[in-house]
């Protein structure tokens, strides 16, 4: 939810840190705020804090502010307005309330009302829409208000009947079944109830009489409803969070007040309320110090007290037990380990020095197959070996998914050799030198058939014969199969047995690397050969030749060719040239290998080689 | 055999080269290493750095299938069924959908497996492919691999956490002063709950959550939880491996692409 600084000021008298430093202070404290305002709201704050109201009672908390006493919306009601009644056919509501309001017409959106919802990203609709959506961003209740005109006969909350629609606001029309709660008259549907309003009864310029009403509904069924039409709206959002119905008796108080405020000549009539199990309050009994033992802290009973209190906790000592009386609003406060998870982030997690654990766990033993695994890497990996990690999802497979991420991705694999004669294939093209060695190995999970999950091993590259050594190794009879020019070995990991265990190489394996770009680009590749006096090192050619030949050079120079001629020897090397931002053309790389050619020529005793 | 003239372009070069080699290694061209070693994939060195340092702190690493069922991915860990919570987990169902089998969306089933078949005190680490469903990008990806930590004993609190997982990160950066920041979070299956951020080139970076074993968690497993308590922390191995070697998209790690395998 986007939260408006200014408004979250209003709550208080004395100035609030600057915005930065006030959400810095709720994402240490509370929950993550970015700097633009946007706040994270997990499901444990979304009863009370998706409302600048509940934001405001934790900035008040965290920074030890007092709030402004809200002050009690002050109207009268007309005795001749009659209660409407909402006959409640279902357990579902768990609360109802309804108030009639009639005014010869309805003002626009008063400029404040405006200005905070522009800021929260709502937007303007007319007085009374703008008004009610108000209520639910400073407040957290949903309310919807009804054109009492267009109601038919008595008004109902029920379960849909199978075959009935409705049209809602913005037109859509949804067909309802046996399990959707809907708000209706005798003509049928009205309002899919918590979730999102109808066109038929929807306040209009035209509109004179309304029927304001404040509910509260079973979040599991406004869940199921709201995923099942696809509604998922700020409304459903609130109530799925398990919004407390004692939040509708202020929302319809705060409502009244700025609809009257709306209307000229309005006014308003008696209340409806049905509230069959009013909640009561949690209590929760707790030691001080066993909050103080979780957290790891040494919080005396005041400070303990004391900030449980400033969330508006009620805290006593009932003999020697200590009480908690939550407020109604804390939808989350259920034991006592989330009254310490209170005392801790309010005290600050920084606050709390580490430590470390017992140091009474002397023997780690790991599970045989990590073990195993770890043992055949670092083989395959001394053998020349190149790990790779392919999908677990692929186009084929014996396991498939209801919700598959993209085409081609619908199964989950039921072996390795597929993704790595694949992943062969596309480095083949990327070698140097023609006959390089390409060995790649996968260890990974595949799904051979429906209740079947096995570790798999599968090496592969261009010949079988380059197989063979580590096979011997690994004590691997199976045979290389062939397939799209490569060959590949699959076996189930735990049946490979090390004929000779892999000592612990570890170290020469594990790099401190930082990522180099790989060009999407082709490459351009080139040699050069020159004859120099024998016993010159052929690395400080190498570095010579990497000096001159520009940043285009992405790899070598690579010695490939030595062999000596009386007094000279001849050393050839391969240029790999590439640009991370374009395709290189033939006069770039022929200046570069000018350059090389020139600055090798005028190192005495070195002649490059023309053929 | 002859090199080729300098300045044309290569297509096919004849082999075998280095025949008459008298001097220097075999040629290579980076798919293995100059002295023909190959290379273990970043993630596995990540693993593995992770999985030493926790040696040391008593943890063994243990494993768990990457097919869960609803139970082991959700409900044992208080994540029921029609909860809002179930939404901070996108998941992939398996055929039939009526069956509830899923990809674990985390490690965390593996903290109810292993508790239901080992007393405490309990001191693991579970490193593993996990998938969610949704859209790929540089920072996402369907599949990535996460790493588990639980502790289960008398009296573990949360300094202790705190204690463990500063050690973790200082040891993997091999940053002896990095700073970290625990924020207030929340997952069903741990009270309190807390995200952990690291300060990296001037910005906090989000690394991991964490936080006590709930209560009811502990329950479901037969434990009592006036007696025992723990904690639990879950970090992105493929996260840290970008922020530790400056790769800029996850998708490098399951591609293949020889160019960035062999840089490590």
């Amino acid at each position: 939810m986007k939260l408006s600084y200014d408004w979250l000021q209003s709550y208080f008298t004395s100035p609030l840190p600057p915005a930065k430093d006030l959400f810095a202070s709720l994402s240490n404290h509370s929950f993550e705020v970015e700097l633009d305002g946007e706040a994270k709201i997990l499901p444990d704050r979304s009863a009370d804090c998706l409302s600048h109201l509940g934001v405001a009672r934790e900035v008040a908390a965290v920074l030890g502010l007092e709030m402004v006493a809200a002050a009690e919306p002050v109207f009268k009601l007309d005795p001749g307005l009659a209660a409407p009644t909402v006959k409640i056919e279902t357990l579902l509501a768990r609360r109802v309330m309804a108030r009639q309001v009639t005014a010869s017409s309805y003002g626009m959106t008063p400029d404040w009302i405006a200005q905070r919802l522009l800021t929260v990203g709502g937007h303007r609709v007319s007085g009374v829409v703008d008004v009610s959506n108000y209520v639910m961003f400073e407040l957290g209740q949903p309310v919807h208000i009804f054109d009492a005109g267009q109601i038919q006969g008595q008004m109902m909350v029920r379960v849909a009947r199978v075959g009935e629609s409705i049209e809602l606001l913005g037109g859509r029309v949804v067909k309802l079944d046996a399990d959707v709660l809907i708000i209706a008259d005798e003509a049928g549907p009205l309002d899919v109830a918590g979730i999102r309003g109808g066109a038929r009864a929807a306040v209009t310029g035209a509109s004179r009489s309304l029927i304001l009403t404040v509910c509260n509904f079973d979040p599991v069924s406004i869940r199921r409803t709201a995923r099942r039409l696809d509604l998922l709206t700020d409304a459903a959002k609130r109530f799925e969070n398990n919004l407390s119905p004692a939040a509708a008796a202020p929302a319809m108080l705060r409502l009244t007040e700025l609809v009257l405020e709306l209307g000229r000549g309005a006014r308003a009539g008696q209340l409806f309320d049905f509230y069959p199990n009013p909640e009561l309050s949690v209590k929760i009994n707790f030691v001080p110090q066993a909050i103080n033992q979780l957290l790891g802290t040494n919080y005396t009973n005041e400070v303990i007290s004391q900030k449980l209190q400033s969330l508006g906790v009620e805290v006593s000592l009932l003999g020697t037990s200590w009480q908690a009386v939550v407020p109604v609003w804390r939808r989350d406060l259920k034991i006592w380990q989330d009254l310490a998870e209170e005392v801790g982030r309010l005290g600050g997690y920084d606050q709390i020095v580490s430590q470390s654990l017992p140091d009474n766990f002397s023997s780690v033993s790991n599970e045989p197959q990590v073990v195993q695994a770890e043992q055949v890497r670092l083989t395959l990996a001394q053998h020349g070996f190149v790990e790779v990690y392919g999908s677990s999802l692929r186009a084929n497979g014996e396991v498939k998914l209801v919700n598959a991420p993209a085409v081609g991705r619908e199964f989950l694999r039921s072996n390795l050799t597929d993704g790595l004669i694949e992943t062969l294939a596309t480095n083949w093209p990327r070698r140097i030198f023609d006959h390089e060695s390409l060995k790649l190995f996968e260890i990974g999970t595949v799904f051979p058939a429906s209740n079947e999950e096995k570790v798999h091993l599968a090496l592969g590259a261009r010949t079988a014969k380059e197989l063979v050594d580590v096979l011997t190794v690994l004590d691997i009879k199976a045979s290389p199969i062939s397939k799209n020019g490569f060959f590949v070995v699959e076996v189930v990991l735990t049946d490979v047995k090390l004929l000779s265990a892999a000592i612990d190489s570890w170290p020469e394996f594990l790099t401190d690397n930082q990522y180099q770009p790989v060009s999407p680009y082709p490459r351009i590749v080139r040699d050069v050969s020159l004859f120099v006096p024998i016993g010159t090192d052929s690395a400080t050619v190498a570095e010579k030749i990497k000096a001159v030949a520009g940043p285009l050079l992405t790899l070598g120079p690579f010695l490939f060719d030595v062999f000596d001629r009386g007094e000279q020897r001849s050393l050839a090397f391969r240029l790999v040239f590439q640009s991370h931002e374009r395709t290189l053309t033939d006069a770039e790389v022929n200046r570069a290998m000018s350059d090389v050619t020139a600055a090798l020529n005028s190192t005495p005793n070195f002649h490059v080689r023309e053929s | 055999m002859k090199p080729r003239r300098a300045g044309q372009i290569s297509s096919v070069v004849e082999l075998p080269f280095c025949k008459r080699a008298v001097v220097g290694s075999s040629p290579t061209s980076g798919f293995m290493k100059q002295d023909g070693r190959g290379h273990l994939h970043l993630l596995t060195q990540a693993e593995r750095r992770a999985r030493a340092i926790f040696q040391q702190l008593g943890f063994a690493t243990v494993g768990g299938p990457e097919v869960e069922t609803e139970y082991y991915n959700f409900d044992a860990l208080n994540i029921s069924a029609d909860h809002p919570a179930r939404d901070l987990w996108d998941t992939f169902w398996l055929e039939p959908r009526s069956a509830s089998r899923l990809l674990r969306t985390h490690t965390s089933p593996v903290q109810i497996r292993y508790l239901e078949n080992h007393p405490p005190p309990v001191r693991i680490i579970a490193p593993g492919r996990v998938f969610r469903y949704e859209a790929t990008d540089a920072t996402h990806n369907y599949q990535f691999h996460q790493l588990e930590g639980l502790v289960v004993d008398r009296q573990i609190n949360l300094a202790q956490l705190k204690g463990v997982v500063e050690e973790f990160l200082r040891q993997f950066f091999n940053l002896a002063d990095l700073a970290t920041r625990f924020r207030p979070s929340y997952f069903p299956f741990v009270e309190p709950g807390v995200e952990v951020d690291i300060l990296w080139r001037d910005k906090f970076v989000e690394v991991m959550g964490a936080g006590l074993v709930h209560p009811t968690v502990l329950d479901g497993v037969g434990l009592d939880p006036e007696v025992w308590s723990g904690f639990a922390f879950g970090l992105g191995l493929d996260r840290l491996t970008m922020i530790r070697h400056g790769v800029d998209d996850v998708r490098y790690f399951y591609d293949g692409h020889i160019g960035f395998l062999q840089q490590f």
